[in-house]
């Protein structure tokens, strides 16, 4: 079987990479490991009658011309924003200040212009280089600026209210275990956990659908239920994918959607890639921290602090996130993690049977690996009841209606998914690790999404475009392996 | 001075206006928005969305005679309805123009109402009385609500009222000692419920109470421009001055993209000759224009490839196409969808792509 390109995973990035490519008349086939398309955009039943969407319950904004050029909204996808609100341990809650929003919406500016950078850089083939060429220092990107500031010193000079900044630290943190205080943990406001996009009507899967549809449309083929275990090469250059039932795939560009390590430690051979290479990758630095519970309600809660549709960060102050950091870094599962609690019921009726409700909390700061031993069902029972008090702080009462509730701890985020170390984010988000220097730091080296390796483009989380926004990367993937082909570097 | 007045569910529209943000619209004033705009619209097309249609021109006409006259007055055969269902139709002025369009519903032999976004009562009123047919104006004596979104049927089956119902058709009925008029004639897929003026608060609270499982969102005007927007329709003097002079030839049907409102084999209707005569030379479409620009930009002038080729009508931001959209009026020779305009605007040119209409389809069904 003969490509010119194939696409591993069948994600939101790779069917969006899949869609591009077949557009633009290149023989496409998407590869999925899983039964299903959709990779983290999932949605299932985890009790009768009650769906969620067991990964996440929202993507970073999909672009609006991307948004437009998929036919998303013709498709069915309609995003229903739900606006986040604080909530201190006592119940108090907060919405954003005005000064919150205009640095929220300074941080979209950058990430726009950051991924208008990602995606010139991937349209422009790279020059041969010769033995005489010398590399052009590197422009810095949009919002380097902020690569060298602490979330919470940027959000001290510019949010007045403390409690304004807390909610504007969890909305870009939430699920994740960063020290807000290190150099450079602002650009996780560039690269947010989430930035308000909305919630999908039907779950994430319904993403997933419409953009299998659109790819399948647009003339991609797409295989589920096959694991690509290596890649072919020939002369130095992608030739190729091998299959695990045996199946060899021949294609002139691959975009991988798995992340950093998993693209290069588990689809290479130890001495096929150049051990700088190796180096590098094995040296890329995986963050995580992100556990979810799903919790069926056999009734709405009484009472929250605003509107039910709104996604509640639960947040003790400073010192309460400092110990929950310190509690993963310690491999411990903290007395009060940071919490997200939303009632996605409330704004999606299709997620509960009519009267009860479906209730999700994404907690932060937990440890992929415990310092005592595996995940344990006490340590996931463990995590249900931690998500429980904090969905307490915010809806009282709410445990006394729990029918069943589902626990998806770090490692089972990595088993599904196939993320390394469960990392949604596809790395730490620190400035040896953002834009450029993802995926690999290589002054004068192919610009990303293009790799070391000759036809190898990465796309999905661990790609330069990956954390900025959902489809994205994939879309900076296709404009790349176009690019290339267009400019005959691929034969 | 504006005669301004409140709706049948102004007490109850005006608590959940707490930014007291109001919109006149045919006399009657209305909840702009009750909060969030977009988040209403999306509503519509995600779960439910419940809105004051109570502004809309409601028209009776009884007599003999009535059929017949509203059969020469509209450009469907209004003769030919049985009781019980509506039609969707225009009304020419004798120079072919439009001067209104609407849904004219047969309430029984020699009874109908015609609904409408914008009044024409002297002109129709003074020509039914030439034939013997009495109208009357009930836009005051009742009132309205639209529940549009794809859980409208179950919040009416969970308020106890069959939603089993055609779409351009009505039903009177009970409903647990009201007298209400359940009816199917929107333009977004949804039900009406016609009540009377002092029964409305009570049905309100009955709908919204109902809803409550189905996230229910009350939506202001600006989120039902919304809809119309996206759904490509035009409104009588927003997007066009309907042709309320006797030989006044334009706005012709063709240029609002109204020409499915017109049964060309319904014989003897008014302004026919002139529309069939015009038909052939019509030069101007109605399309859609996806916008690069984040401002809302009514009434510009479009060029393309250098070219005049039309002008915008209505504009605005579509929170389900995360696009600024509008409506335009170009010449025939640029209606193709996919044709680059430019958009002259006061803060510089905007590029623009003509689309097909609608933007999107109606909400329709709940996914499984």
């Amino acid at each position: 079987m003969r490509y010119d390109a194939c696409v591993i995973g069948a994600g939101a990035d790779g069917l969006t990479a899949a869609v591009a490519l077949a557009r633009a008349g290149l023989k496409t086939i998407v590869i999925e490991r899983n039964s299903q398309v959709g990779g983290r955009c999932s949605t299932r039943e985890f009790h009768p009658g009650f769906r969620a969407s067991p990964f996440c319950d929202e993507l970073p904004s999909i672009p609006p011309p991307l948004y437009w050029s998929l036919g998303l909204a013709q498709r069915g996808v309609l995003f229903v924003p739900a606006p986040a609100m604080l909530v201190d341990r006592d119940g108090i809650a907060i919405r954003l200040s005005g000064d919150a929003r205009r640095l929220l919406a300074e941080a979209a500016q950058l990430r726009q212009a950051a991924l208008a950078r990602a995606a010139a850089e991937a349209a422009k083939p790279p020059a041969r280089r010769s033995f005489f060429s010398r590399p052009a220092p590197a422009r810095p990107w949009p919002g380097e600026a902020w690569s060298e500031r602490a979330l919470s010193d940027l959000l001290g000079e510019r949010v007045a209210d403390s409690r304004a900044a807390a909610l504007v630290s969890a909305v870009a943190l939430c699920g994740r275990a960063a020290d807000s205080s290190l150099a450079g943990s602002a650009l996780n406001l560039l690269a947010p956990a989430m930035d308000g996009s909305g919630v999908p009507m039907g779950g994430l899967a319904a993403l997933a659908a419409a953009l299998e549809g659109a790819a399948r449309g647009a003339g991609a083929e797409i295989s589920c239920g096959l694991e690509v275990t290596d890649m072919r090469r020939n002369g130095g250059r992608i030739a190729g994918v091998g299959l695990a039932d045996g199946t060899q795939i021949e294609a002139r560009a691959v975009v991988s959607t798995l992340d950093m390590k998993r693209t290069f430690l588990s689809l290479f051979q130890w001495n096929e890639l150049a051990p700088a290479v190796a180096k590098q990758a094995a040296g890329f630095r995986m963050g995580g921290g992100t556990a979810r519970v799903l919790i069926a309600l056999q009734s709405p809660p009484a009472q929250a602090p605003g509107p039910e549709r709104f996604v509640y960060f639960v947040s003790g102050g400073q010192a309460e996130s400092s110990a929950a950091l310190s509690a993963c870094q310690a491999g411990t599962i903290p007395e009060a993690p940071p919490a997200a609690v939303r009632l996605v019921s409330a704004g999606d009726p299709r997620l509960a049977p009519i009267g009860a409700a479906t209730l999700t909390v994404t907690l932060g700061c937990i440890p992929f690996r415990l310092f005592d031993g595996a995940w344990t069902k006490e340590k996931r029972d463990v995590l249900q009841a931690r998500a429980l008090v904090a969905a307490d702080a915010v809806m009282p009462g709410v445990g006394t209606r729990v029918l069943a509730a589902q626990v998806i701890a770090p490692p089972d985020f990595e088993d599904a998914l196939g993320r390394s170390e469960g990392d949604l984010a596809g790395g730490d988000i620190t400035p040896d690790q953002m834009f450029a220097m993802r995926p690999f730091v290589e002054p004068g080296g192919p610009p990303p999404p293009r790799t070391p390796v000759d036809g190898l483009y990465l796309a999905g989380p661990s790609s330069a475009a990956g954390p900025l926004g959902a489809c994205v990367s994939g879309a900076v993937a296709a404009t790349a392996v176009i690019a290339d082909i267009g400019a005959g570097r691929l034969k | 001075m504006m005669d301004v007045r409140a709706t049948p569910f102004h007490a109850r529209t005006a608590v959940l206006n707490p930014g007291n943000a109001w919109t006149s619209r045919n006399g009657f004033t209305l909840a702009t928005a009750y909060g969030d705009r977009d988040a209403e619209a999306l509503a519509a097309r995600t779960t439910a969305a419940m809105a004051d249609i109570s502004w809309r021109w409601r028209l009776r006409l009884e007599g003999e005679r009535a059929g017949e006259f509203l059969s020469r007055l509209c450009t469907k055969n209004v003769a030919a309805l049985s009781p019980g269902v509506a039609l969707k139709a225009l009304w020419l002025s004798d120079g072919g123009g439009v001067r209104g369009a609407g849904a004219v519903a047969r309430l029984g032999p020699a009874a109908f109402t015609l609904y409408a976004s914008a009044p024409d009562r002297e002109w129709i009123g003074s020509a039914a009385a030439r034939v013997g047919v009495a109208v009357r104006d009930v836009s005051d004596e009742d009132g309205g609500i639209a529940l549009i979104g794809p859980y409208a049927a179950q919040i009416l089956k969970a308020a106890g009222l069959d939603p089993a119902l055609e779409p351009l058709s009505f039903r009177r009925m009970s409903w647990r000692g009201l007298d209400i008029l359940l009816s199917r004639f929107g333009e977004h897929g949804g039900y009406e419920l016609w009540c009377q003026a002092e029964e409305a608060t009570v049905v309100w609270d009955r709908m919204m109470r109902a809803g409550v499982p189905f996230a229910l969102q009350p939506a202001g005007l600006a989120a039902m421009d919304v809809l119309d927007l996206e759904k490509g329709i035009v409104r009588p003097v927003r997007d066009y001055e309907p042709a309320r002079t006797g030989f006044a030839a334009g706005p012709t049907p063709a240029s609002l993209g109204l020409e499915r409102l017109i049964d060309a084999g319904h014989m003897p209707f008014n302004g026919r000759a002139a529309w069939l005569a015009a038909r052939e030379r019509e030069t101007q479409r109605l399309i859609g224009l996806a916008l690069e620009s984040q401002d809302d930009l009514p009434n510009a002038i479009l060029l393309a490839g250098g070219q005049a080729a039309g002008h915008t009508l209505a504009c605005g931001f579509s929170p389900a196409l995360r696009r600024t959209v509008a409506l335009a009026q170009v010449h025939a020779g640029f209606a193709e969808p996919g044709t680059e305009f430019t958009l002259v605007s006061p803060a510089g040119p905007v590029p623009g792509r003509g689309t097909e209409l609608p933007f999107l389809p109606d909400s329709g069904q709940i996914p499984p």
